[in-house]
């Protein structure tokens, strides 16, 4: 009897793991196709077969066609605004879940109202902003307006709310102010959910569109996402080239999520995610 | 003695005060000047007729852009796509995300794997992702001949023919956001407590069972997350379409079939040079998420009443 019910448990988790990897597989098949014929060349295409030859020309085509410029703009412009996220988010997070001053509830509520407010009602008047700056085809365009996420100070705030108020009024006791508090006590303590506030601000920067095609249009200050969208124009019968693309564009991102993943999903359940 | 103690309380508050205020400082001021000037000025566009290449010939006309928004068919087209794109992908994406999140928390081994494996396409872009599914839908594929072969639906490139369209543009959007939903539904599964399921496990609950009476009632919290950031998504979609118009073409192509709130607000602005009504469409897409979103509070603060 006994035997029996384990036998069924046994033989249910088995089905589960099939079904798990049946279904990723089919989950990431565009990455696995596109990995795959990114190595083709062009009379392999399409055949879904071993090819005679693996060739590694597409690399350096999309190489050619500007990878490393687009790398380069990417880096700057994630760089940016991770680093604006990071300072900006953490501070305001931890003040209201931490401090007590006059308005408190009125800026938790100016903050939080922006993701109400779909983004792209402001597209045209910021892309009016940086004409006037002179800021169209420059960094700062993609950055500055990007540096607050109102969603990323909620989860730092919610994330700050959940260290016990014991370990500040030690601190406190120790003599440090709120700005030694912050720096030396509760941001070590922090590191998960920078981690994760890492991810989301890379995550978005990193595959951002609309914005960087909108206030930029010279080819040289292309980003990794217009890039590879004009590639996929000009050799739209080269789906060996744009799929080297689709494989440049993601690798980096895929990498560094995996790197970091351990505290993601910690502190995603740690936040405890609630309706 | 006592005043000077009670004096430097309040200055040890008013310190806090004045830290409480430089931490939230950098944040209000770059949301007043990127955030809620540009939204505020928006919403004057909205009541005026402008052309994005002369701005200074704006003029006033009211609620005009309004009412030639609502008699505009190619903006009933962007409308309804939109609700079919929400229609579909938010229960799928509901129903996937449960039992892939499910299925994983119930296996022994490799949950961190698979949780891994199943997050990566919610951490690439919309443009690559849709490049290389485009790439498996294309006539005489993979996925059209296995489609075509077992439910006889015509082979055809998906992406370019006005009768598959909008379902590829579906399957994109499922496919971009499911990941991340199977984590917030792994973390709201780790957050139901076991003595619940031990409890049923006495009382003799089969899994099924214990699936459909216990779990998905518990899960109630993130299912009501998830449909309400899944709506807004899709609601908010650009980037599929977008990246689908081949270069030049018109963003919606083919034949507007795959149009949606964002890409005519867009191609308003962008293509006909037309901020102004644009912008009516925009404060639209707001309008309906404030709908949703209002709808939702009522509904959880229902369901937090009868817990």
């Amino acid at each position: 009897m006994m035997n029996k019910a384990k036998l069924q448990l046994r033989s249910l988790s088995v089905l589960r793991h099939f079904g798990l990897i049946g279904f990723v597989l089919l989950y990431l098949l565009p990455f696995l196709f596109a990995l795959y014929t990114s190595f083709l060349g062009k009379p392999d295409i399409g055949k879904f077969v071993w090819p005679d030859r693996w060739v590694f020309e597409n690399y350096r085509d999309v190489f050619n066609a500007g990878l490393l410029n687009w790398y380069k703009n990417t880096a700057i412009m994630s760089g940016g605004i991770i680093l604006g996220n990071l300072v900006v988010n953490t501070m305001a997070g931890y003040a209201l879940a931490k401090i007590k001053f006059p308005g408190n509830k009125l800026v938790f509520f100016i903050i939080i109202g922006t993701m109400m407010i779909p983004g792209q009602v402001t597209l045209v008047p910021i892309y009016t902003m940086s004409v006037q700056l002179g800021w169209v085809n420059t960094y700062q365009a993609l950055i500055i307006p990007f540096l607050t996420s109102g969603m990323l100070t909620f989860f730092m705030r919610q994330f700050f709310l959940s260290i016990p108020h014991e370990i500040e009024e030690a601190a406190r006791i120790d003599g440090l102010g709120r700005f030694g508090i912050f720096f030396r006590v509760v941001l070590p303590n922090a590191k998960t959910a920078l981690a994760t506030l890492v991810i989301f601000a890379f995550k978005d920067s990193w595959n951002a569109f609309l914005w960087p095609v909108t206030l930029t249009n010279r080819p040289d200050m292309h980003v990794i996402t217009v890039g590879l969208n004009s590639l996929k124009g000009q050799y739209y019968e080269w789906i060996n080239i744009t799929m080297t693309g689709v494989v440049c564009a993601t690798l980096p991102m895929v990498i560094v999520f995996i790197i970091l993943q351990k505290h993601f999903t910690k502190s995603m359940a740690m936040v405890g995610i609630k309706g | 003695m006592a005043s000077t103690a009670a004096k430097t309380k309040l200055s040890l508050a008013q310190r806090d005060y004045v830290a409480g205020y430089i931490f939230v400082a950098p944040i209000l001021l770059l949301m007043l000047v990127w955030f809620y000037y540009p939204a505020l000025q928006s919403l004057l566009y909205s009541f005026q007729e402008i052309n994005f290449l002369k701005m200074a010939d704006a003029r006033y006309i009211g609620l005009g852009n309004f009412q030639k928004l609502f008699a505009d068919p190619a903006f009933w087209q962007a409308a309804k796509n939109t609700v079919i794109i929400t229609a579909v992908s938010v229960p799928a994406l509901v129903i996937f995300g449960f039992l892939v999140a499910y299925n994983i928390e119930a296996v022994m081994r490799g949950k961190a794997a698979y949780r891994t494996l199943y997050y990566i396409p919610a951490v690439t872009s919309a443009v690559a992702l849709t490049i290389s599914v485009m790439y498996l839908f294309i006539e005489r594929g993979a996925i059209p001949t296995l489609l075509n072969r077992v439910f006889g639906i015509p082979d055809v490139t998906w992406p370019a023919d006005t009768r598959t369209a909008l379902a590829f543009v579906c399957i994109l959007v499922i496919w971009k956001n499911l990941g991340f939903f199977v984590v917030l539904f792994i973390t709201g599964l780790q957050a139901i407590s076991n003595e619940i399921i031990e409890a049923s496990k006495v009382d003799g609950a089969t899994g099924l069972q214990r699936m459909w009476y216990i779990t998905i009632p518990q899960l109630r919290p993130t299912t009501s997350l998830v449909v309400i950031l899944s709506i807004i998504w899709c609601m908010q979609c650009f980037d599929e379409p977008y990246t689908l118009a081949r270069s030049g073409g018109v963003v919606g192509s083919p034949a507007g079939t795959t149009s949606t709130l964002v890409t005519f607000f867009y191609s308003q602005n962008f293509r006909y040079f037309n901020p102004g009504y644009g912008s009516a469409a925009a404060f639209v897409i707001f309008a309906v998420l404030m709908l949703v979103s209002v709808i939702q509070r009522a509904y959880s603060g229902r369901s937090q009443d009868h817990a």
